[in-house]
């Protein structure tokens, strides 16, 4: 449970910040309207990873799970800032 | 739903369930509290402040309330002067000082003022109930608390996203099941799921906006370097916030429009200001600021800054399109205050809050049951006097900061941290009870019963010391000193019938073990 927990609060949080950021990236908002948005949407969504999280089998998988997401998240993070810069 | 992401999910839901009861009871009890901690407040001085009646009477303007507020203080202009105007709940002004800094650190004098007669009725700090709920409330009134409750926020919201994903399947069909002749553990798990299902809206929300309150500094740092490269003021800017901070002149202000600027607020956004601040007062570079809710919107708060040399606008929230953060703060507030709807939407917040608390409850009930045959009684045991402590507990600490709050003399001591000991004091004693108690059965009822006798102590001693004042302020048109009288009866009357009905179970349970066990064999009870 404890591995589970590290990777629900530290994989969670970090993959809520790329994935809001991605949302930032690419809506068509107002600044101020995709800062909300981005308050609103991250700590459910860092809750939806936590049940994710919790879900697997063992602490390893939680692990991998975030990573691979993270890696992605990442990836698409690194486009699309690199292409509004 | 597959079964083992249920099993796993029901897991961890017990689990961080379980760690997270003790502090989110407190949150959601001293919540409930707050609802109405207007009210409370005004219950507290009402056994010191003579009830004000405003009707035919002309109130002072603000501008002589400024000067009466800072007349004979070590004044620090070039920092704030705020005052509250007199409300339906708070007939009085209240002021804050700012000193000047003479090496013993920052220091604000608090005053109440009387709206009428301009006198210095009282001191606000000296009134401490309702706030030490409030603080308790949102951050345990510990360093760094706020960040903790945050975390709990969080816990409670995975446990409600994990509540709902374990119960989906019965969602709709076991909506409105209650197992009343089943086996206990059936109860439980049915008015858990009742309880959690008919607040879920309600739970969504504040688990969303309680940890926007408390951990949102998470984001703000990580969008502040990622998007704006560090630049933390950008992204204040970006959300709406609005730092004043007007340069001292060195030269006397000359007929500041004081009340003429505070009246344009009122007509300009439609409602009177719930907060006005004065920054630089008397110098020409004096700039007034006002904040306060529109009238007849939904979660609309203005703010405005005039300077006062030439009354020109330093900032003002633009109605037309307004910022969607500050807006949005606006409305997450307001949700979680529960200040749009009256009264009665705020007694509805204050029970279903308390069904909350019952679900805390249910849930370590729950868990408790559950290991029953695969944990040490020792544990369980522990688990056991640990809910106690943090339920019945946390009531019982919380009945006499009030009692505390009632006689606790005023004036010439720290009477706030006098009011935080006698709560810690109360928490600490009845968790030793419950700790060295020998039946945990009876602990219930015995906390349960001292809860009971000490809500109708208070209100002996507000029937037998303060009566008139109560009946002035009734005359007055100001109902909440008695509304928080009536709450502590209602409170009082359910603790006792909890308490009897705990103590005839009792009794029936002790009948039954003494005709089923030999005399030779001890009651094995702990």
């Amino acid at each position: 449970m404890w591995k589970k927990t590290s990777a629900a609060l530290i994989g969670g949080c970090l993959l809520s910040i790329s994935l809001t950021l991605n949302l930032n990236y690419l809506l068509p908002l107002s600044v101020d309207a995709l800062l909300m948005l981005g308050m609103l949407l991250a700590f459910p969504v860092w809750g939806a990873l936590m049940v994710w999280c919790y879900s697997s089998s063992d602490g390893m998988q939680a692990w991998k799970r975030c990573s691979g997401l993270m890696t992605l998240s990442l990836a698409l993070n690194t486009v699309l800032f690199f292409s509004q810069a | 739903m597959n079964k083992e992401f249920v099993k796993r999910n029901t897991e961890a839901h017990g689990w961080l369930g379980l760690i997270i009861s003790g502090l989110l009871f407190v949150v959601f009890f001293t919540g409930a509290i707050s609802f109405f901690r207007e009210e409370v407040q005004l219950w507290a001085t009402s056994a010191h402040i003579e009830s004000i009646s405003l009707e035919g009477q002309e109130i002072i303007p603000v501008s002589q309330i400024l000067e009466i507020a800072i007349a004979g203080r070590d004044f620090n202009a070039r920092e704030h002067l705020t005052i509250y105007p007199p409300s339906h709940l708070e007939p009085y002004y209240t002021a804050y000082v700012d000193l000047v800094d003479r090496g013993g650190g920052e220091k604000v004098d608090a005053l109440l003022i009387h709206p009428v007669s301009g006198d210095i009725i009282g001191d606000p700090n000296d009134f401490y109930l309702s706030s030490f709920l409030y603080i308790v409330h949102y951050s345990l009134n510990i360093p760094f608390g706020s960040y903790l409750i945050g975390f709990v926020a969080l816990f409670f919201l995975f446990s409600i996203f994990s509540g709902v994903l374990i119960h989906a399947a019965d969602f709709v069909k076991g909506f409105f099941r209650y197992r009343a002749d089943g086996r206990k553990r059936s109860q439980l798990l049915d008015l858990h799921n009742i309880i959690g299902v008919i607040s879920l809206p309600y739970t969504l929300m504040f688990a969303v906006t309680g940890l926007i309150f408390n951990l949102v500094i998470i984001y703000q740092i990580a969008f502040g370097v990622i998007l704006y490269k560090g630049d933390l003021d950008a992204l204040l800017t970006d959300a709406g916030f609005v730092t004043v901070t007007p340069e001292w002149q060195a030269e006397p202000w000359s007929n500041p429009p004081v009340d003429e600027l505070y009246q344009q607020s009122i007509d300009t956004w439609g409602g009177v200001p719930s907060q006005m601040r004065v920054y630089n007062y008397g110098d020409s570079s004096a700039v007034l600021e006002f904040y306060g809710p529109v009238e007849d919107e939904f979660a609309v708060q203005f703010g405005v800054a005039y300077n006062v040399s030439d009354r020109s606008e330093v900032f003002s929230e633009n109605r037309n399109d307004p910022n969607a953060v500050s807006a949005g703060l606006d409305v997450v507030a307001t949700l979680h205050y529960g200040s749009f709807g009256g009264l009665g939407l705020r007694f509805l917040y204050l029970i279903l809050a308390m069904g909350v608390c019952a679900l805390i409850v249910t849930g370590n009930l729950l868990w408790v049951g559950a290991r029953e045959k695969t944990m040490s009684s020792a544990k369980l045991n522990f688990v056991g006097r640990f809910t106690l402590a943090s339920t019945a507990g946390v009531a019982v600490a919380t009945i006499f900061a009030f009692i505390a709050e009632r006689l606790l003399p005023i004036g010439g001591y720290d009477r706030a941290s006098y009011l935080s000991y006698a709560f810690v004091i109360a928490l600490v004693s009845a968790s030793s009870y419950i700790w060295l108690a020998a039946d945990r059965r009876k602990v219930l009822v015995r906390l349960l019963q001292v809860f009971t006798g000490a809500c109708f102590f208070l209100l002996f001693v507000d029937l037998v010391l303060y009566p008139s004042n109560l009946m002035q302020y009734v005359k007055n048109g100001f109902f909440a000193p008695v509304g928080v009288d009536v709450g502590i009866l209602v409170s009082a009357v359910l603790g006792a019938y909890v308490s009897i009905k705990l103590q005839g179970r009792l009794s029936s349970i002790s009948n039954k073990e003494k005709n089923n066990f030999a005399p030779e064999f001890p009651e094995t009870v702990n």
